[in-house]
C-alpha cells in the first residue's frame, strides 16, 4: 500500500512539470490530481483519514523536493 | 500587493532569518535527529535492551504483589509500572507512591487555612528487563528521585531541541518564540515569493552560486511549505503551552492555580476505596492492552486503589490506530472499561487537537515510515535558514554598494561555519561518545557526562572558525569530519554488539543495523558531495564572478 501510495504521488509529481516548469497542460493537471488524491487515500486506508492525510502531505513535500532537485539531472542539463 | 510592501516584507522576512537564523538551524537539525531519538537511537546507545523477550506480565503482576508488601501503606495510593526498552526507561520500574506524603501529626488549623499536605513520597523498585531480579530500590521525595535519574543520549538529544538544555522557562521560552519567528518567516516568505507556482520546479545549480541558494531556498521552502507551517506551529505550541499558555488559562480559570488546571484535564481520578481487598489483575489488563491494536506498544501503567474492589488501572496505550497516545482504562479485576486520548475530556475539537501536537511535530504516529519523512523534511526545514543566511551573504558580498564592510560579512560568514557545523559534527559525536563513555570509561550515567563532548565539540567549533585561515577549507574540513565520524558509527556497533546480532537479529539489532547503515551512506554521500563539489568549482570557475572569499581575499582580510 504505501509503496503505492508513493509510485503514485512520485507520477503525479513528475507529471505536473514539463521542462523543469508547472505545466500548462491542462489534463496533465487534472491527470496528476488525480493520482494525488488517489494516493491520499490509499494512505488514508493504510493509517486512517487523520494520519494518512499527515503522510500523504509529508511524502509529497519529500518527493516534490527531492524531484525538484534532481530533475536537471535527470534532462541531461539540456535547460540548465 | 503593492511593491512597497512586498520590499517591506523582504527587509523583515531578511531580517528574522538573520537574527533567528543559525538559532532556527541548531533547533531543526536536532529536531530532524530527534525524530528517531525514541525508540530508535535508545536502542542503538543501549545494545542490552535491543533483543528483550516479549513482557512476562504475569512476572510483572507478582512483583507488584511481592514488592507491595515491603512498602508502607500509604505508599500504595498510587502504583505506576514502566515497562522496559518503551521510551525513556531501560529497565522495568515499579514505583510505589503517596501524593500526601508522610502522615503528619494533626495540628489545628487556624480558620480559613487549607490543610498543608507533606511532598509526595514514594519508593522505587527497579528491575533487570531480562532475569527481573532487582537492581536497585530508591525511596525519597519524588522530586528528588526523578532529578537524578539516569539518561542517555537519546533523551539528551531530545532534550535540547525542546529547550536548548536550558530549562524552564528560558530554554522552553527560547524554542517557542522560534517557533513564532519560523511561522512569520513562512508567512512573509510566502507573499514575497510572488512566482510561487511558477517556479514550483526551478533549481539551476549550475548557471551561478547565487542563483543555486536561490532556487534551493525556494524549492525546499515551496514544497516544505504545509510541513514547515505544522512544525512551526507545534513547535510554538509545545515551547510555550507549560510557560505561557497553562498560567494563563490557569490565571483566568483557576485562580492562578495551574496544578489544579493540569489535574482538571490529564489527572487520572482517585477512586472512592471501599475497603474490600481484591486482587489487582495487572497481567489480564496488559494482555488485554497489548492486543487493542496492531502494533501497539504499551508504556506505563497507574493503578489507583492497588488491592481494593474499587481498584483501577489505566494503561499508556501508543501507535494504535490512533494517531495519538491513549489511556485504556481497566476496572482493578481486569476488566476493559473504556480508551480515550490523554486529553479526551476537553470538549469539542479542542482536545483531539492537543493530542496530536507532539505526534504530528515529532512523527511518530505511523511507524518507522513517516519517521524517515518526518527526518528528510527535518533536514529541509534546517536548510531553509542556512540556505537564507548563505544568500543574504552572497547578495551583500556581490552587491555593488555593500551595507556593510567586508570584515562583517566575513565574521558572519565564520560565525555561520562554526555554529551550524559545529552542532553538526557535535550531534553525530554523541554515537562515539556514548560508547566511549559507557563501555571504556564505564560511567554510569551517561546523561550528564555527555554535555562535555557534545557542548565541547560545538564550542570548539564555533571558535575555531573565527581564527581559521579560510573558513571555505575549514567547512571542507568539518564536511570531513562529518562524514568520517558517521562512518565510523557502523564498525563502533559492530564491535560492540556483532556478536549478538549475529546470534539473535531481533528488532532492536535490525533497527540498530539501519542506524548504522544510514549514517554510512550519508557519510559515503558527504564525500561524493566534496567531491562534486570541488569538480564543479574548478569547472566553473569564472574569474569575473566574485564570491565571499574571493572579495575578501582582494580586501586582503
Amino acid at each position: 500500500m504505501i509503496i503505492t501510495a508513493i509510485v503514485l504521488s512520485l507520477i503525479a509529481v513528475y507529471v505536473m512539470q514539463d521542462n523543469g516548469v508547472l505545466t500548462q497542460n491542462l489534463l496533465k493537471k487534472i491527470s496528476s490530481l488525480i493520482l494525488f488524491v488517489m494516493a491520499c487515500i490509499v494512505l488514508s486506508f493504510e493509517y486512517g483519514t487523520l494520519r494518512g492525510v499527515f503522510v500523504f502531505i509529508g511524502l509529497v513535500s519529500v518527493l516534490g523536493t527531492i524531484l525538484t532537485l534532481l530533475l536537471y539531472r535527470l534532462q541531461n542539463n539540456k535547460q540548465m | 500587493m503593492k511593491s512597497k510592501t512586498i520590499k517591506k516584507l523582504y527587509t523583515l522576512h531578511s531580517w528574522v532569518g538573520i537574527i533567528t537564523g543559525i538559532l532556527l538551524f541548531v533547533i531543526a537539525f536536532t529536531g530532524a535527529v530527534s525524530v528517531f531519538g525514541r525508540p530508535e537511537i535508545k536502542l542503538w546507545a543501549n545494545p542490552e535492551i535491543r533483543a528483550l523477550a516479549p513482557i512476562d506480565t504475569v512476572k510483572i503482576e507478582q512483583l507488584v504483589n511481592d514488592y507491595a508488601t515491603k512498602v508502607p501503606e500509604h505508599y500504595k495510593e498510587e502504583v505506576l509500572v514502566f515497562l522496559p526498552a518503551v521510551r525513556s526507561s531501560t529497565r522495568l520500574f515499579i514505583m510505589f507512591e503517596s501524593h500526601h506524603g508522610e502522615p503528619q501529626e494533626d495540628t489545628e488549623l487556624v480558620e480559613g487555612e487549607k490543610p498543608k499536605h507533606n511532598p509526595p513520597v514514594a519508593t522505587i523498585f527497579e528491575f533487570d528487563p531480562v532475569t527481573y531480579e532487582l537492581v536497585s530500590e530508591k525511596t525519597g521525595l519524588v522530586e528528588e528521585l526523578f532529578a537524578n535519574s539516569q539518561y542517555d543520549m537519546s533523551e539528551f538529544i531530545v532534550g535540547f531541541h525542546a529547550d536548548l538544555h536550558m530549562g524552564r522557562p528560558i530554554g522552553l521560552l527560547t524554542t517557542g518564540i522560534l517557533g513564532l519567528t519560523m511561522m512569520l518567516s513562512i508567512v512573509t516568505g510566502v507573499f514575497i515569493h510572488r512566482k510561487i507556482l511558477a517556479q514550483l520546479f526551478t533549481f539551476r545549480p549550475r548557471k551561478s552560486y547565487s542563483l543555486m541558494l536561490n532556487d534551493g531556498h525556494k524549492a525546499i521552502g515551496v514544497w516544505g511549505l504545509l510541513f514547515n507551517s505544522a512544525i512551526a506551529f507545534t513547535g510554538a505550541f509545545l515551547g510555550l503551552a507549560i510557560v505561557v499558555l497553562v498560567p494563563a488559562a490557569a490565571f483566568v480559570s483557576f485562580g492562578g492555580d495551574q496544578d489544579k488546571l493540569i489535574e482538571t484535564f490529564t489527572a487520572v481520578p482517585d477512586p472512592i476505596i471501599q475497603n474490600i481487598a481484591q486482587p489487582t489483575s495487572i497481567a489480564s489488563a496488559f494482555d488485554h492492552a497489548f492486543t487493542i491494536d496492531d502494533g501497539v506498544k504499551v508504556s506505563t501503567m497507574t493503578i489507583k486503589g492497588y488491592g481494593d474492589e474499587s481498584a483501577m488501572m489505566y494503561l499508556n496505550v501508543t501507535s494504535g490506530n490512533s494517531m495519538a497516545s491513549q489511556t485504556a482504562v481497566y476496572h482493578g479485576d481486569g476488566e476493559f472499561k473504556e480508551i480515550y486520548g490523554n486529553f479526551g475530556r476537553l470538549e469539542g475539537y479542542s482536545g483531539a487537537i492537543l493530542d496530536v501536537m507532539f505526534p504530528l511535530h515529532f512523527g511518530n504516529f505511523g511507524g518507522i515510515f513517516v519517521k524517515v519523512i518526518w527526518g528528510v523534511l527535518g533536514l529541509g526545514t534546517a536548510l531553509l535558514p542556512l540556505t537564507g543566511l548563505m544568500l543574504w551573504l552572497e547578495r551583500g558580498v556581490n552587491a555593488a554598494n555593500p551595507k556593510y564592510s567586508m570584515k562583517t560579512y566575513q565574521r558572519f560568514n565564520r560565525l555561520i561555519v562554526g555554529g551550524c557545523g559545529g552542532i553538526v559534527v557535535a550531534t553525530f559525536l554523541l554515537f562515539p561518545a556514548n560508547v566511549f563513555l559507557k563501555y571504556i570509561l564505564v560511567v554510569d550515567n551517561v546523561g550528564p557526562a555527555i554535555w562535555w563532548p557534545f557542548f565541547g565539540s560545538w564550542l570548539f567549533i564555533t571558535l575555531w572558525a573565527f581564527i581559521a585561515k579560510c573558513e571555505k577549507h575549514f567547512a571542507k574540513q568539518l564536511t570531513i569530519l562529518t562524514a568520517v565520524i558517521l562512518m565510523t558509527i557502523l564498525p563502533i556497533d559492530l564491535v560492540i554488539s556483532g556478536r549478538e546480532m549475529i546470534g539473535n537479529f531481533a528488532y532492536g539489532h535490525q533497527v540498530s543495523l539501519g542506524i548504522d547503515v544510514a549514517c554510512f551512506a550519508m557519510g559515503l554521500y558527504l564525500f561524493k558531495v566534496l567531491k562534486q563539489f570541488g569538480k564543479l568549482k574548478q569547472a566553473k570557475l569564472d574569474p569575473t564572478t566574485t564570491n565571499i572569499t574571493g572579495t575578501i581575499a582582494q580586501e586582503g582580510a
